[in-house]
């Protein structure tokens, strides 16, 4: 009730409101730039113990920096990431899967990478993210070979 | 010396390290009332980095979710899409560090508002397992002048416990898609303004909802007003409000 009252009276007010020219303006100039550090990952070669800890973490942190802003004005952006094959390649005859290529935002949640986007992150402004990266293996499941793919990470509005 | 020695080399390793392709678009949201005629704009993309870039441009198809979340489809597979009408060039641009180039993006005249994504691509680089490729999603929205815009805030709620949050709900009612901003302002029951904060710009499409919280400082106990006020491109604004109790903890 007291939602639709003061929308009424919002109403009246618009007039006197710049309306939406302005707004159009505004979001015409909107900045987006990111940059991500470093641009390829090479994992060490995986020895017993990595193999034994079932994963391999890359050894530096994946750094996105995301601008987003209107001179002093902080603008929404998202960031989404996904793979650009179906899985991490083949060996022997056997794929290894997309998911055990997994991400973590520094919270301890490992979140598996899929070809279909994900999104990371939400925010206002500048920012810088940060992740880590790591290749699940398996003395069962993992053939000898070289595994890989490209991640595309997505800024948007 | 040889701690000092270790420091120079790690800062040296660590500056060496090289980072993806670094570019910008500029507007992100691209806005065109084609109907009658066909209308233009420009998008302009530099490179920020310090090595030439390459970059593919390519269309897509987009939903975005209550919250946000953009679900990609294959362009011309989705509602509301611009395929048909939407064409750009060119398609690959190579920049040297600060070029500068404009890309005319068109939208053919038809009936109705459209809507779709021109990404902005980096080749992949590096030679590791992982390659990394950075792209700029670009929202390319046609709403002819013709076109009412419609819609409100069907909920406000207000929360206080490390900070204030305020939910908010909007509602986009009308054929055409919208661009949310505003402001949010705590009163108090006096009707001043205590804090307040920007709201957006966010997207909404036609027959979409968005949801969105703000969070601003905590405040002291108290009664307050959360009141928000959208522009979203129709001849009025769209505002709620919340009553917010802070009680002494």
């Amino acid at each position: 009730m007291l939602l639709r009252r003061w929308a009424v009276a919002a109403l009246v007010a618009a007039t006197a409101l710049p309306a939406h020219a302005s707004a159009q303006q505004c979001s015409a100039a909107v900045l987006r730039d990111a940059s991500i550090s470093p641009a390829s990952i090479a994992f060490s070669t995986p020895t017993v113990v990595d193999f034994d800890n079932q994963g391999i973490v890359y050894g530096s942190v994946v750094t996105v920096n995301i601008t987003s802003s209107l001179w002093i004005l902080p603008l929404s952006w998202s960031l989404c990431v996904n793979a650009d094959t179906p899985n991490l390649g083949s060996s022997q005859g056997v794929s290894k899967p997309l998911t055990d290529l997994q991400v973590e935002l520094m919270d301890g949640n490992w979140r598996p990478i899929t070809s279909t986007q994900q999104r990371l992150r939400t925010g206002n402004g500048n920012a810088t993210v940060q992740l880590r990266v790591r290749m699940r293996l398996s003395w069962d499941a993992d053939p000898p070979g070289t595994f890989g793919t490209v991640l595309r990470f997505t800024v948007g509005s | 010396m040889t701690r000092h020695l270790i420091r120079v080399t790690l800062l040296l390793a660590l500056g060496a390290m090289p980072a993806s392709a670094q570019f910008s678009a500029l507007p992100g949201v691209v806005h065109l009332r084609a109907e009658d005629a066909a209308d233009i704009a420009v998008v302009q993309v530099r490179n920020e980095g310090a090595r030439p870039l390459q970059l593919r441009l390519y269309l897509s198809d987009y939903d975005q979710a209550e919250d946000g979340a953009y679900l990609f489809h294959e362009p011309g597979t989705a509602r509301g899409t611009c395929q048909g009408r939407i064409s750009f060039f060119p398609d690959n641009a190579l920049l040297e560090p600060g070029q500068r180039q404009e890309i005319q993006v068109r939208i053919e005249p038809g009936a109705g508002a459209c809507w779709s994504l021109l990404f902005i691509e980096s080749a992949p680089e590096g030679t590791g397992q992982v390659r990394v490729a950075n792209r700029i999603g670009v929202r390319v929205l046609n709403a002819p002048a013709s076109l009412p815009s419609d819609g409100g805030l069907a909920e406000v709620r207000a929360s206080q416990s490390d900070s204030v949050r305020v939910e908010m709900l909007f509602r986009n009612t009308g054929p055409a898609p919208v661009e949310l901003h505003g402001t949010l302002e705590i009163r108090d029951l006096a009707g001043t303004a205590v804090v307040s904060a920007q709201v957006g710009p966010l997207g909404v499409l036609p027959a979409h909802s968005r949801r969105f919280t703000t969070t601003l400082p905590a405040l002291p106990p108290g009664d307050y007003l959360a009141v928000p006020v959208l522009d979203f491109g129709a001849e009025w604004l769209a505002a709620g409000q919340a009553l917010l109790t802070v009680r002494r903890r």
